[in-house]
């Protein structure tokens, strides 16, 4: 009978330790493949969070629509970006979060125009927003500060900032605080938009006028992740904006010739030449109410 | 005498299990600076960075998607402890998710950084596939230009 009790209490603990072992892992629960970015009919009710994490990792970093601008040969408008006096009045998380995105963007456009002051004073902006959010420990602010007063780094400053931004984000997520992510993101995003059409509007541009019109791929994404968080009136409630300013894209239409890729090995590297031509359709009232909606998502976000 | 052997034999099983549970970190920043060497001499922008991490073995693909805009160049660099980073390949696929290309070459037997010169704007797929029996861990960078 001892000798059975033994027994028992072996196997049992055999079975205890074998259990903690499939669990050890909770991101495993496909076999063999991580796809983090399935967002199909059947996912959408609930998404888990490796999927929210995949539309996360696609949203474009809003450096792009900087380069963009600076590139169009558009001065420096200092007018359209947020103020920095406004800081203190962000004084909730889904503020905070939000306006650091804005910043983020903000800083990123003051960075490529080179206008060292202004890119020190958003730095400040979101050193103070994710302290603020308790993720300040991943913003390295006088490594990027020192980067911001030097003219000839701006790949690094770039970089460095960026990688900060991902630090805090993955941080974020780990800690299951994904919808600050989503915020953080969206606002970033609002901005891009906002400095885009604002841009456009002063001066037209078919380059920035294809961009604008091209935003719905991302304003798609964001949507699909705001509207799982729904449950918080919120984030409900910007969800519902964005909605809004999807009905500003009802009637533009982005249609594509087909074409022929072209690929070949040069220098060392891969080269895909897609050949595809894009035949847009859109009229100024479109780009009108573009920017009439998304000035007031952004003023409703900076007020 | 033979309750010290049980002991130690739960003990063995014991340690056995424990060993099977803790893996290698796959710690990649030396891959994504050796990534980011690659950019600047090319004229590319530093955009987003990424962890491929195969967890030991447990996982032999991660996907990563990314929105790419018409008109703008991207560059995609692969780095791991490996000499022409052999043990993991990248396949791009369209927004139809059609494959595109592969980083491999079975002709030179190595893998290449990809660079797409986007003339349609949507959702890109970045498919890290690893060699069984690699370390299953890299880093991929992405870099663009206009």
């Amino acid at each position: 009978m001892n000798h059975m009790k033994k027994l028992l209490l072996s196997l049992t603990l055999i079975l205890f330790l074998f259990s903690c072992g499939e669990d050890a892992d909770p991101d495993d629960d496909d076999n063999t493949t991580q796809d983090t970015t399935s967002t199909d009919d059947s996912r959408r009710a609930k998404l888990s969070p490796d999927v929210i994490k995949g539309i996360i990792e696609s949203i474009p970093n809003p450096i792009e629509i900087s380069f963009l601008i600076k590139e169009t040969g558009l001065k420096y408008d200092p007018t359209i970006l947020n103020s920095i006096d406004k800081i203190s009045d962000y004084n909730t998380d889904y503020r905070k979060a939000l306006n650091l995105g804005v910043y983020s963007t903000d800083l990123g456009y003051a960075n490529i125009y080179g206008q060292s002051q202004d890119a020190i004073n958003f730095l400040q902006g979101v050193k103070e927003m994710a302290d603020g959010l308790n993720i300040g420990k991943f913003f390295d602010y006088e490594t990027i500060k020192t980067l911001a007063s030097n003219s000839d780094k701006l790949d690094e400053l770039i970089q460095e900032t960026t990688t900060n931004l991902e630090r805090m984000n993955e941080y974020l997520q780990q800690e299951d605080r994904s919808d600050m992510t989503v915020l953080i993101l969206t606002g970033a995003w609002v901005e891009a938009v906002y400095l885009t059409t604002s841009v456009a509007q002063k001066q037209s541009n078919d380059q920035l006028n294809i961009r604008i019109a091209e935003q719905k791929v991302t304003l798609d994404q964001l949507s699909l992740l705001l509207g799982h968080y729904e449950t918080s009136p919120k984030m409900k409630k910007l969800k519902a904006e964005l909605e809004e300013l999807d009905q500003a894209y009802k009637n533009i239409d982005v249609k594509y010739e087909k074409g022929e890729s072209k690929e070949v090995i040069e220098d060392g590297i891969l080269t895909i030449q897609q050949t595809e031509v894009p035949v847009i359709n859109m009229t100024q009232e479109d780009l009108d109410n573009i920017y009439q909606k998304i000035s007031d998502i952004r003023s409703q976000i900076i007020s | 005498m033979k309750s010290v052997t049980k002991i130690l034999a739960l003990g063995a099983v014991f340690t056995l299990l424990m060993a099977t549970n803790v893996q290698a970190q796959c710690d990649v920043s030396a891959y994504t600076r050796k990534c980011v060497q690659f950019l600047k001499p090319k004229g590319f922008q530093f955009l987003k960075s990424y962890k491929i991490d195969g967890k030991n073995g447990n996982r032999e693909t991660v996907r990563y998607s990314y929105v790419f805009s018409r008109g703008t160049t991207y560059l995609i660099t692969l780095a791991n402890a490996e000499q022409d980073t052999k043990g993991v390949k990248l396949t791009l696929l369209s927004p139809s998710k059609q494959v595109m290309t592969s980083s491999y070459s079975s002709v030179a037997k190595k893998n290449f950084p990809i660079q797409l010169k986007c003339q349609r704007t949507g959702i890109y797929y970045l498919n890290f596939e690893f060699d069984q029996g690699s370390d299953y861990c890299a880093a991929s960078v992405l870099g663009f230009k206009r």
